[in-house]
């Protein structure tokens, strides 16, 4: 009896410590948290589709930037860039661009996954090589299993894949990444 | 998270990657034949940071007085610390994601990062000017974080990055709207270390053992009447 009791006390002592602090009073105006997924949930109406330039050519890189724009609260800019731009690009030359409209934006070109990372965590979202540099989409999902992509070629689906095979692709294709910096849009109530 | 968002500020500083942004200063050396441009660069580290939309038609004048009020004083700085998004009635971004949850126009809504609605107020309830719309919103701020005191430590939530050595990221604080009632506690509560706790508890049965035991002792030398 008196060598169980110190067992039964340590035992009591256990169960209080492991439930201590155990009280969760978060969120207490009850509000429905969700977040939102893909983290980038561009609107369909807000979605650029692909066009062909004054040489034929496609202007995915104009589209996924414009996408963008739209999404972080530069529809003008969206609308001017439509108007003004097309055909393909490079990463050297839509700098450039960017460059002499003035507008806020960053890249990188060598396949730095935490760029995509910081792109996404922020809501921004960034457009991305694929298909060995040949074509441009935006990313608009990125986490630590999963990756989401908004195809300007068929704008009305995200197409969802494994993180490894978005950072395998993008890698392949160059590892181009380019997004402007402005303010994305606020996550649904 | 944050981790990963720094080493690209690091790598960058280091001349290891592509990054650049606009706005960075540039310039150019040349390694052996080949020209290398590098920029400083510093992404924005604002995952954390709060929104703040203000809603309605822009062809009213209530609204574009609203929106005029984040231009001066209190609101303005306001303005600075948080995403601020003007949404437009009539706009793709107001009808896809705030004609179905907005309760009139115009709305002044501020959101944590997560969506969690700190603040929001509509139509004819919208406070008559900026220092009581600063003033309500303050109150709302304040509210929260009381609630969140209350909480403790492992339910606490830590919308803010942790600073990481050696890097100098722009982290922005929580928004802290001030009223005339003065500002609005902003400092969290000290958190109770864990070890704490548990000498606490600890202490708590001791007390209750001893107390026990003194009891029974004082009873056997001191026998009640029964």
């Amino acid at each position: 009896m008196s060598q169980s009791r110190p067992k039964r006390i340590l035992f009591v002592f256990a169960l209080l410590a492991s439930i201590a602090g155990c009280e969760v009073i978060e969120n207490p105006r009850n509000n429905a948290v969700r977040m939102e997924r893909p983290a980038v949930n561009v609107p369909l109406m807000l979605r650029q589709s692909n066009w062909l330039g004054n040489r034929r050519e496609g202007s995915c890189v104009h589209a996924a930037m414009i996408s963008l724009f739209r999404w972080q609260g530069r529809p003008v800019t969206a609308d001017y860039w439509r108007r003004a731009y097309g055909n393909g690009e490079s990463s050297g030359s839509m700098a450039a661009k960017l460059d002499c409209e003035g507008i806020r934006y960053a890249q990188v070109t060598n396949g730095d996954v935490a760029f995509l990372t910081w792109a996404c965590q922020t809501r921004r979202g960034c457009a991305i090589v694929i298909r060995g540099g040949a074509h441009m989409v935006v990313l608009v999902h990125f986490d630590a299993k999963s990756a989401a992509l908004l195809d300007n070629n068929r704008v009305d689906k995200f197409i969802w894949l494994s993180r490894e095979t978005l950072v395998e692709e993008w890698r392949a294709s160059g590892g181009w990444a380019i997004t402007p910096v402005y303010t994305p849009a606020a996550p649904p109530p | 998270m944050n981790k990963s968002i720094v080493s690209v500020v690091v790598l960058c500083g280091m001349g290891a990657a592509g990054v650049l942004l606009s706005s960075a200063s540039a310039f150019d050396r040349t390694v052996g034949s080949v020209t290398v441009t590098e920029r400083v660069v510093t992404l924005p580290q604002d995952a954390g940071k709060w929104y703040i939309s203000v809603v309605g038609d822009d062809k009213e004048a209530r609204y574009r007085e609203i929106l005029s009020w984040f231009d001066t004083g209190r609101l303005k700085d306001l303005k600075r610390q948080v995403h601020f998004c003007v949404v437009p009635r009539g706009t793709a971004m107001y009808q896809e994601r705030y004609a179905d949850n907005v309760k009139g126009l115009p709305t002044v809504r501020m959101q944590k990062s997560d969506g969690t609605v700190v603040y929001e107020m509509a139509g004819v309830k919208l406070p008559a000017s900026a220092d009581e719309l600063n003033a309500s919103m303050a109150s709302s701020v304040t509210l929260m974080r009381e609630a969140n005191a209350t909480c403790p430590r492992r339910c606490r939530p830590q919308p803010q990055p942790a600073p990481q050595p050696d890097v100098k990221p722009s982290l922005d604080p929580e928004p802290q709207p001030l009223d005339d009632g003065g500002q609005p506690s902003v400092e969290v509560p000290a958190e109770v270390p864990s070890w704490g706790l548990a000498l606490l508890v600890c202490g708590g049965f001791m007390v209750g053992i001893g107390s026990g035991y003194g009891r029974k002792l004082y009873e056997k030398v001191n026998p009640s009447v029964k």
